[in-house]
């Protein structure tokens, strides 16, 4: 039974040449133009092919929401060693798989760092062999149900933050964040950098535990909400986000730490780094996000990561495979004294935040944020609409105010990315080329658009007839 | 042949042969935000034929024209009519496509299906009708009997450009025009005390309503109660209709409702 | 010092119109000699070859590239033609971004229809037309597909969709609808009325709604299928449903299936379908042998009870007497095309040669050449390549026209001219001048050529048919608005008459 009302002047979108949305137009109608353009070199066969699988529509639909309506909590902190199972040599890292001949300079350093923190080489010479020799293994954090931001090294004795989302069952980890400067994520391994670490394992970490043991899980996509109304976009601005975990967890810190001066050195440190939060909401993305794999037939996104060489995603519909291209350079605000030259390119699993409707998706939400990524607050206003275009669902929990409490644009499907050459938007911040320096800068990435075109071309593989 | 530049309109079918005949001219005589009125003179001593050039989110009436661009010419304005076209001042407009004020229904099932009507009407507040439902009701229900006396009785009662007594009578002369049980001489004398008792334009849509024109709202209404849809349904249609005016929809409603119950 | 610019943008979409726009618009700035601005398919790089263009200049050209290749008098006669270009683009894809709070426009027909559309209209390249039409289907939104060359396959699975999702799909290859009173693609204005129309040929709806209006017949809606939709494979998925729909639809009193013969099951089908409607239907498979479209026309008039009267026509200021030669029929419509030749052949029993015969035999050469009868189709795919419809650029007709009135073996020129929205919107001024010249060649050689118009429009079309008449009554044809009345006076005009 047909639904068209044939009494009712129909609104007309058209799509294709202007002559009809003139000829429209002379009716005294407005019709809705779609502002079209040919979709990526090489993919309109395989659009055509998804488009004709009866699966796709409905496995979308439902590995989006999924995604959306996970409600992961932070529910404690084990080692990597017990978590994971990592054993003695093994380490992971951001991004998609690569290997130590390939791995950028923060990469390197972060391993370097790992591996005189493990005690595996008491020099820096000494952990360049290793690595070089084959004699550590390396897996992406993603492969493990984690993420890790910037160089996301992760080894068996580092204390992680577990999540657990009810709704779904997945769990998800993540390191706890170690503060700004040089720090192992940027690849710095100097002695401050491996004392800090044992300082978390610990001293912060098992005050956090018993802190949150009191408290029971923390309801972190809660906080997130918050937060995107009080100026944050949990990937690049996280203060408030972090303000708001202190509020939750400082009663319980104080009713179980050793000693009040234990409390205050652990307060002291959570709220001197404004992206502490940062390593809280990256695995509430991931488990989020790994609620929504494996849907035969879906279109959606469930991974964006980069490790420092290549930018990967991975999609719902596709398994574990990875779809890479060289990662793009950052473009962006550079910290005085430094400039595009000493900018490795991009990096981190952080990008799981816009994966998972978050970060640079919800720009509207931190137009403060230009400040540090460059351009005007109209542009976090529209690079927030521009996702629109290519994301699948809105996100019942996470409000925009300024867009009338309208949910983040959730859930990228390939499909649309690779039809309108819009790619997600990412703000991210700037590591230095050569390990050990550090942040230089924070800016805006743009996407490879040939990692999405693989992927449309693969999942275009597995339609059934 | 130069390229004419014009505005679209949307036209009732019931004015067609006004615009596409011959020229003929008249003024605004009346404006608003809503519509401008416009007079056309009469060879005979017959009332001036009115028109109406409607802004494009204004209430579609039977005898008007939808401006879809353009602006509403302001009262005194002269107006030419004719050959395709509506000239007022500077502005051209010519219809880009017509509606047919007058809905194609199936009477049967109209009348089968006439308690939904009622019911409709039935459970609105009181205070929402302009005359008391319960007059409406034996308005119509008498024109639905041919005594038009009540009728007389309530034509041009009411304070809006389209008086509460007025627009009963049009509800109930549309539905029965539609139903064919209107009878010439009844409609005729209607016409004649309209044109003496209302304003123009009141009096140019109780004519209107004689030849079975209404606005599309309530053809919505009785074509939904026709097709016999669900309550809620109906409910929705209604609705529409009652948000027509201050009170205007709720007794052209009353006035539909009556004389299809006293009709069937 | 001639000064020559030449450019290749990949990437840069433009459709062919926006493109045909922008190229006359340099082409007739001050100074310019030589314009293409055109993708770089291989017939437009033959084009840019014969204007003697550096052939270097597009040794890596691909057809997904735009061509600009602009030959000036001098330097500054060239960078104004390339500036007005630039503004020419950059008009088109003006996007605000700027302030808070303004939309970004939607990039695809989904993200569009989230925005309160009902209805969606495709007329993008046909390899890129699916993916969308999927996107408004599932969105729950009927659509007309004006994009051709769409596979089989992906018709039906659209189609397919539709029926679960409760809409319609008006396409592939369809041109005209008019829903609500609203024209969609080339259509016109018609008055409300009790027809409900299902055409699998846009200018077939065409003829036979203007020729009901002309009557006094109005219609509910013109619903289009799509030339192939009464194929074997797609067996009338989309016929069917808009005759269900129409069916439903209080106001429509008769439904009317017009369509050229299609397979036989097919056939079968949609008369079973038509005879067990509530409405009362008339299908009409319009070909040779069958009733033509003026002929149905009249049956509908007639089934609703109406009188029938012939269609107007304002006859020719000179007399119709017969001549020797041959018709020359110039189409812009496949559908009247198909109806004149069918007559023509019916009555003249010779051969009516055709880049879209009616037999095999009748086949023309490339060069579309004859010496006896003829009849192009100038919409049909092979003559559209590249360039707009000739509904919308007449130029090829007007060619064509001047080379016929320089041939002694035409004594008739036979063409069609539509109205409506999407056609050109003055057509009287390329085609008055262009056959009152052919007569007037004609004439100084001792001929008297003959001119026929099929005039396919409702009174109330923008171009102003009557007016558009007058003009060509004016030129020196005759102008019906009837199809095959203007086919039968061509033959009455080379000594056939109607048996």
């Amino acid at each position: 039974m047909i639904t068209l009302d044939l009494d009712e002047v129909p609104t007309v979108v058209t799509a294709g040449v202007p002559l009809f949305s003139d000829a429209l137009i002379e009716q005294g109608v407005r019709p809705v133009p779609v502002e079209w353009a040919p979709p990526a070199p090489d993919t309109a066969t395989a659009l055509d092919a998804i488009a004709g699988d009866r699966r796709a529509e409905e496995a979308t639909a439902e590995s989006a929401r999924r995604l959306a309506t996970a409600r992961p909590h932070w529910v404690g902190i084990g080692s990597a060693r017990d978590l994971l199972g990592l054993g003695p040599r093994e380490f992971l890292h951001a991004g998609p798989p690569v290997d130590w001949a390939d791995a950028a300079g923060p990469l390197r350093g972060a391993l370097i760092g790992a591996m005189l923190y493990e005690g595996l080489a008491t020099s820096v010479d000494e952990a360049e062999r290793l690595g070089a020799s084959g004699a550590i293994a390396l897996a992406p954090c993603h492969s493990r149900g984690a993420v890790g931001p910037m160089a996301g090294v992760v080894s068996a004795s580092m204390p992680m933050s577990v999540f657990e989302d009810s709704v779904y069952g997945r769990r998800a980890y993540c390191t706890l964040n170690e503060g700004l400067g040089k720090v192992l994520r940027f690849g710095a391994y100097a002695p401050e950098v491996i004392d800090r670490l044992r300082w978390m394992e610990r001293v912060l970490a098992p005050a956090l535990a018993a802190a949150l043991h009191r408290h029971g899980p923390v309801d972190v996509p809660m906080l997130i909400a918050q937060a995107l109304q009080m100026g944050d976009e949990c990937h690049n601005r996280n203060r408030a986000a972090t303000s708001l975990l202190l509020r939750e967890i400082t009663p319980d810190l104080l009713d179980t730490a050793e000693t009040p001066a234990r409390a205050a050195e652990v307060f002291r440190f959570i709220s001197g780094n404004d992206h502490f939060f940062l390593n809280l909401s990256m695995p509430a993305g991931k488990a989020a996000a790994d609620a929504a794999r494996d849907v035969p037939g879906s279109r959606l996104v469930v991974s964006m990561a980069r490790n420092g060489t290549e930018f990967g995603i991975q999609l719902a519909g596709t398994g574990d495979e990875w779809f890479t291209a060289p990662a793009p350079p950052v473009e962006g605000l550079f910290l005085p004294g430094f400039g595009p030259a000493d900018a490795n390119p991009d990096l981190g699993d952080s990008t799981i935040t816009e994966t998972s409707g978050i970060g640079g998706f919800a720009m509207a939400a931190a137009p403060a944020i230009v400040r540090f990524v460059g351009g005007k607050p109209a542009d976090a206003l529209t690079n927030t609409l521009r996702m629109y275009e290519i994301t699948a669902t809105e996100h019942p929990l996470y409000q925009l105010p300024v867009l009338d409490f309208r949910g983040t644009p959730c859930g990228i499907d390939v499909t649309l990315v690779v039809r309108t050459g819009i790619v997600p938007v990412v703000n991210t911040g700037i590591a230095g080329r050569e390990p050990g320096i550090g942040q230089v800068g924070a800016g805006l990435v743009t996407p490879p658009m040939s990692v999405f075109a693989d992927a449309v071309r693969a999942l275009a593989q597995r339609v059934e007839e | 042949m130069a390229q004419r530049r014009f505005f679209p309109g949307w036209a009732s079918t019931s004015i067609g042969g006004v615009i596409t005949g011959s020229v003929r001219t008249g003024t605004v005589i009346a404006d608003g935000p809503a519509a401008s009125y416009v007079a056309l003179p009469e060879d005979d001593d017959t009332p001036d034929l009115l028109l109406g050039l409607l802004a494009p989110d204004a209430v579609r009436l039977p005898i008007g024209m939808c401006v879809l661009e353009g602006p509403l010419p302001p009262r005194g304005t002269t107006v030419h009519v004719g050959e395709g076209h509506i000239v007022a001042g500077r502005h051209t407009w010519q219809p880009v496509r017509w509606w047919d004020p007058r809905p194609r229904l199936d009477v049967a099932a109209l009348f089968a299906h006439a308690d939904l009507l009622i019911d409709a009407v039935d459970a609105e507040p009181a205070g929402s009708f302009g005359l008391p439902l319960p007059v409406a009701l034996a308005v119509a229900g008498a024109l639905a009997h041919a005594d038009a006396h009540p009728a007389y009785g309530v034509l041009g009662l009411g304070p809006g450009l389209t008086p509460t007594g007025d627009d009963i009578v049009a509800g109930a002369c549309a539905v029965l025009a539609i139903a064919g049980r209107l009878d010439d001489s009844l409609r005729a004398a209607l016409d004649a005390h309209a044109h003496t008792r209302t304003t123009a334009l009141s009096a140019a849509l109780v004519a209107a309503a004689g030849r079975g024109e209404m606005i599309p709202q309530a053809a919505r209404l009785l074509a939904s109660v026709a097709a016999g849809e669900p309550r809620a349904d109906v409910a929705a249609a209604a609705r529409s209709l009652f948000a027509v005016g201050s009170t205007s929809g709720h007794d052209l409603a009353a006035g539909l409702a009556g004389a299809l119950k006293a009709a069937s | 010092m001639t000064a020559d610019r030449v450019e290749l943008r990949p990437g840069f979409y433009r459709d062919s119109v926006t493109l045909l726009q922008a190229s006359e618009a340099i082409a007739t700035s001050a100074g310019v000699e030589a314009a293409l601005i055109a993708m770089a398919t291989p017939l437009n790089l033959e084009l840019y070859e014969r204007l003697a263009f550096e052939a270097a200049a597009v040794a890596s050209a691909t057809p997904n590239d735009l061509l600009i290749a602009v030959r000036a008098e001098d330097e500054p006669a060239l960078e104004r033609a390339l500036a007005l270009l630039e503004a020419r683009f950059t008009a088109q894809v003006a996007v605000a971004t700027v302030g808070f709070g303004v939309p970004e426009p939607p990039h695809t027909t989904a993200a569009a229809l989230r925005r309160g559309g009902t209805l969606s209209l495709i007329s993008l390249p046909g390899a890129h037309a699916f993916v969308e039409a999927m996107d408004a289907v599932q969105a729950g939104a009927s659509v007309m597909l004006f994009s051709d060359n769409v596979p089989v396959e992906q018709e039906i699975r659209l189609k397919d969709e539709a029926a679960r999702h409760g809409v319609l799909v008006m396409g592939p290859d369809c041109g005209t609808a008019v829903v609500g009173g609203l024209g969609l693609g080339f259509a016109n204005v018609l008055r409300p009325g009790p027809v409900g129309i299902v055409a699998a040929s846009g200018t077939g709806a065409q003829q036979v709604s203007c020729l009901l209006d002309a009557a006094g017949v109005g219609v509910t809606a013109v619903l289009g299928t799509g030339g192939r939709d009464l194929s074997a494979a797609v067996g009338a998925r989309s016929t069917l449903a808009a005759m269900e729909l129409l069916d439903k639809h209080p106001g429509t009193e008769l439904v009317v299936v017009l369509s050229k013969p299609p397979d036989p099951k097919v056939a079968e089908r949609v008369l079973a379908a038509a005879a067990a409607l509530d409405t009362p239907a008339l299908v009409a498979f319009v070909g040779r042998g069958q009733r033509d479209l003026t002929a149905v026309t009249a049956d509908v008039i007639s089934a609703l009870g109406r009188p029938v009267e012939p269609p107007t026509e304002w006859a020719a200021p000179y007399d119709r007497h017969p001549r020797a030669g041959a018709i020359r029929g110039l189409f812009s419509g496949g559908t009247l095309c198909d109806e004149a030749m069918a007559i023509a052949a019916d009555t003249l029993g010779a051969p009516i040669h055709s880049n879209t015969p009616l037999q095999a035999e009748w086949q023309l050469g490339a060069d579309l050449r004859s010496r006896g009868h003829l009849m192009i189709d100038f919409g049909d795919d092979q003559l559209t390549q590249g360039r707009a419809h000739p509904m919308i650029d007449p130029s090829l007709r007007l060619e064509r026209i001047a080379q016929e009135a320089a041939d002694p073996t035409c004594a008739v020129l036979l063409l069609d001219i539509v109205l409506g929205y999407g056609s050109h919107a003055d057509p009287a001024t390329p085609f008055a001048p262009a056959l009152r010249r052919a007569r007037e060649l004609a004439a100084a050689d001792g001929r008297d050529l003959a001119v026929v118009v099929a005039l396919v429009g409702s009174a109330g079309d923008p171009q102003g048919r009557d007016a558009t008449a007058q003009a060509l009554v004016a030129a020196g044809a005759s102008v019906h608005l009837s199809n095959a009345a203007a086919a039968r006076v061509a033959v009455e005009l080379v000594g056939g008459a109607d048996r």
